[in-house]
């Protein structure tokens, strides 16, 4: 029974979002509202259950780590943001993550950038294999191209850096196109997983 | 003449009801074309295969509802192909609402397979504190969690929880993503060496094709096709619904390919009458 | 040190608990009180400086066998910055509500609509926990109806409407005026095409192996992204990188607009 119930609430939901389509109206507006009330609540309920309540509540008060407290007062900092007097003590703890948050940049960037380097160096040989030399050579081409692109403390306006800079963005327009592509079906899989709900969970006219 | 140039200001309310009706018709009527898997998507499968018996698989579910067309496809099919090669997996994750979508996803799995909660998978649900938490459960997987997020009971309690101490225990990260979280787990692949692989959402696949050449990510599902080719792969319960959706993905391509084309023409028609 | 031990006597752990919460709160009294403008702004300064060297020290320093002095420290930092972190959570919630009950004190236009998202508020934790601590089986089937009926696919619907918008903006922007539009339209295409059976379809007359069967859509569309996407997308990493290590270097410094309070 609860299980057709949400179905329907399911699809009338689905539905009520898709009158958007059509123009602005009230139903949409309700939905809209009801969303961010239901992931509100749910949201307050799911950062006590995983985070605050095994990390902060049960070692401070179960566990006897008295010291947890602390953690509270710093939390509760944020939220002096809300006040203009005292919003320098909320600039305090979001200043002190930001630091941290800076100090981490070199790790992560050594962590990722390093191998991509490395990886950059290419042979460029055509043995044993004519494709994986021109491939190679491709790339390298590409890379320094727009690499250049986006070097503007130097002048592009003579060859042979000029050249360079146009193919560069060229070749930046093949990758935007390239991201266009793999947008729109990022986009229509939403869809398609909703309409698929729709005719096969809800009206039940389709079958798999 | 005059309607080619009319092509260009068609409604957007008729462009809807075409998208609707042209995604719909595959899931109708059996259209059958070929449907080939990627070196991408075959990585990720061997890397399951291949993960060593004492190893545990370690699952960030970085996904929520707003991603759920092409993240639970893909969740559902990495989660049935570690159930049915008996491989244990372990869930969390940075998104609200991924690790919750997950243990769904699971409950439902475990019972086609026989599969038994704390013995082949466990979750300990959402994660905060970014890059620093996910080092402190690399260096200590047993300190950073008192208990799991569905029964509420120590990790001591698990049998499968009680192996994995650290992230030596770990043979394989997959990373379902809808986000740019994968920046954290690949900072993770390069400290500790542990094999990555990505899950994500077709906006975010161009920009981990370099992380593929330098071998930094060891196989790759994009998007939904991603979901289509592992369960393919896998031969999954739901492949043949993917493939359907993937005969969708289809119309609405043309669809969107055919209306760029007479937008076009219709703004090429209008160039050559003005100039000429 | 054994103040910092566990407090296993519950008096005496409210006891400390109470006098931390009473501690802290005269420490940022006295700090408001007479710290000028000026001077709280050299405070944050420093304190951001110094939260800066924890990370990268940590990761410059030596170590030997994999540590150095800072190493034990990043532990206990991790759980600290998740905590703190969850309490920064509800702060959007919190601007939320402020922003709603203003709008049904007033009863400005749609108030009505910021009810709905008060009593949804409500009913969602209300279900959620009386589920989960409580174990009350209506609570189940309430919480079952709001998460798995309206929360979850509002969600996912609200996304899907993009499919539409993106449908209606390639048609109504994309314009093959000029070399770059038409290189973009190109890859795009060649993209689409790769990802779709019918595209697969359409070259599926090709042969399966040889030097032809690099002619077939998917085998063009995989070598675009493997080799020319990769590429380009490398570089603009490379780019990003760069940038966000310059712009680390300002956050750590301070020198970003914003961070003084007071000066300049």
């Amino acid at each position: 029974m609860v299980e057709v119930i949400v179905t329907w609430l399911a699809a009338l939901a689905t539905l009520g979002i898709y009158s958007i389509l059509y123009k602005e109206n009230p139903i949409y507006r309700f939905f809209e509202h009801l969303f961010i009330g239901l992931g509100l609540g749910w949201t307050i309920f799911e950062v006590w259950k995983d985070v605050l309540q095994p990390k902060w509540w049960t070692p401070m008060v179960v566990e006897g780590k008295w010291y947890w407290i602390f953690a509270f007062v710093l939390g509760s900092l944020y939220y002096f943001i809300f006040s203009p007097r005292f919003a320098w003590m909320a600039r305090l703890v979001i200043s002190t993550f930001m630091g941290l948050s800076a100090g981490l940049v070199f790790k992560v960037t050594a962590a990722i950038y390093i191998p991509q380097i490395e990886a950059s160096f290419r042979p460029i040989t055509f043995h044993p294999s004519i494709a994986r030399g021109i491939n190679n050579l491709l790339s390298t081409i590409i890379l320094l191209c727009v690499i250049l692109y986006f070097l503007f403390t130097i002048s592009h306006e003579k060859q042979p850096l000029a050249g360079a800079s146009k193919l560069g963005r060229w070749f930046i327009m093949l990758g935007l196109g390239a991201m266009f592509g793999s947008t729109v079906m990022a986009r229509l899989s939403l869809f398609i997983d909703r309409l698929t709900f729709l005719l096969h969970d809800w009206l039940k006219v389709i079958k798999f | 003449m005059e309607w080619l140039i009319q092509l260009r200001q068609i409604k957007r309310q008729w462009i809807y009801l075409s998208l609707a009706v042209l995604v719909a018709l595959p899931l109708f009527f059996k259209i059958r074309l070929p449907f080939f898997v990627g070196p991408q998507a075959k990585g990720v499968y061997e890397a399951v295969k291949n993960l060593p018996e004492d190893k545990v698989v370690l699952l960030a579910m970085d996904w929520g509802a707003a991603t759920k067309g092409e993240s639970m496809w893909q969740a559902q099919a990495v989660i049935e192909h570690l159930f049915k090669e008996k491989k244990p997996f372990v869930i969390l994750g940075y998104d609200i609402q991924g690790p919750q979508l997950s243990e769904e996803l699971a409950e439902k799995l475990a019972k086609k397979y026989g599969r038994n909660y704390g013995e082949d998978w466990f979750n300990v649900g959402f994660i905060t504190g970014g890059l620093p938490f996910l080092q402190r459960i690399a260096k200590n997987f047993q300190a950073a969690f008192k208990q799991d997020s569905v029964k509420r009971k120590p990790l001591s309690s698990l049998p499968l929880a009680r192996k994995v101490r650290d992230i030596h225990d770990i043979g394989l990260i997959i990373d379902i993503t809808g986000s740019q979280s994968y920046g954290d787990w690949l900072t993770i692949q390069g400290n500790f060496k542990v094999p990555l692989a990505i899950a994500c959402t077709a906006v975010i696949t161009p920009d981990l094709y370099p992380f593929l050449d330098s071998k930094q990510l060891i196989g790759m599902l994009s998007g939904l096709k991603g979901a289509a080719e592992y369960e393919a792969l896998i031969k999954g319960s739901h492949r043949k619904t993917t493939l359907k959706m993937m005969m969708s993905q289809s119309m609405a391509h043309l669809l969107i390919i055919i209306l760029i084309v007479l937008a076009n023409i219709g703004l090429y028609i209008e160039r050559r009458r003005r100039s000429g | 040190m054994k103040i910092f031990h566990p407090v296993k006597d519950p008096t005496l752990l409210t006891v400390y608990i109470v006098a931390s919460l009473v501690g802290s709160f005269l420490v940022l009294a006295l700090m408001h009180k007479f710290l000028s403008l000026r001077a709280k702004g050299r405070f944050i300064t420093a304190l951001t400086f110094l939260a800066g060297f924890f990370y990268s020290l940590e990761f410059f320093l030596p170590a030997k066998n994999g540590k150095n002095f800072l190493t034990p420290w990043v532990e206990p930092v991790g759980d600290a910055l998740a905590v703190i972190g969850a309490f920064a959570f509800p702060l959007g919630l919190v601007s939320l509500a402020i922003v709603h009950w203003g709008n049904i004190k007033r009863k400005r236009e749609g108030w009505y609509f910021s009810l709905v998202l008060f009593i949804a508020t409500i009913a969602m934790a209300l279900s959620a926990f009386l589920s989960y601590y409580a174990h009350l089986s209506i609570a189940k089937k309430i919480y079952s109806c709001l998460f798995d009926g309206l929360y979850i696919p509002l969600g996912v619907a609200m996304m899907s409407t993009l499919a539409f918008y993106i449908v209606s903006a390639a048609y109504r922007a994309f314009r093959v005026t000029n070399v770059d539009a038409i290189l973009m339209m190109g890859a795009a295409i060649i993209v689409m095409l790769g990802q779709i059976p019918f595209g697969m379809w359409l070259t599926s007359w090709l042969p399966m192996q040889g030097i032809v069967s690099s002619l077939r859509i998917e085998n063009v569309s995989n070598w675009f992204m493997t080799v020319v996407n990769m590429s380009v997308q490398r570089a603009i990493g490379f780019g990003l990188a760069v940038g966000g290590i310059a712009m680390a270097l300002r956050v750590w410094f301070s020198l970003e607009r914003g961070m003084q309070m007071g000066g300049k």
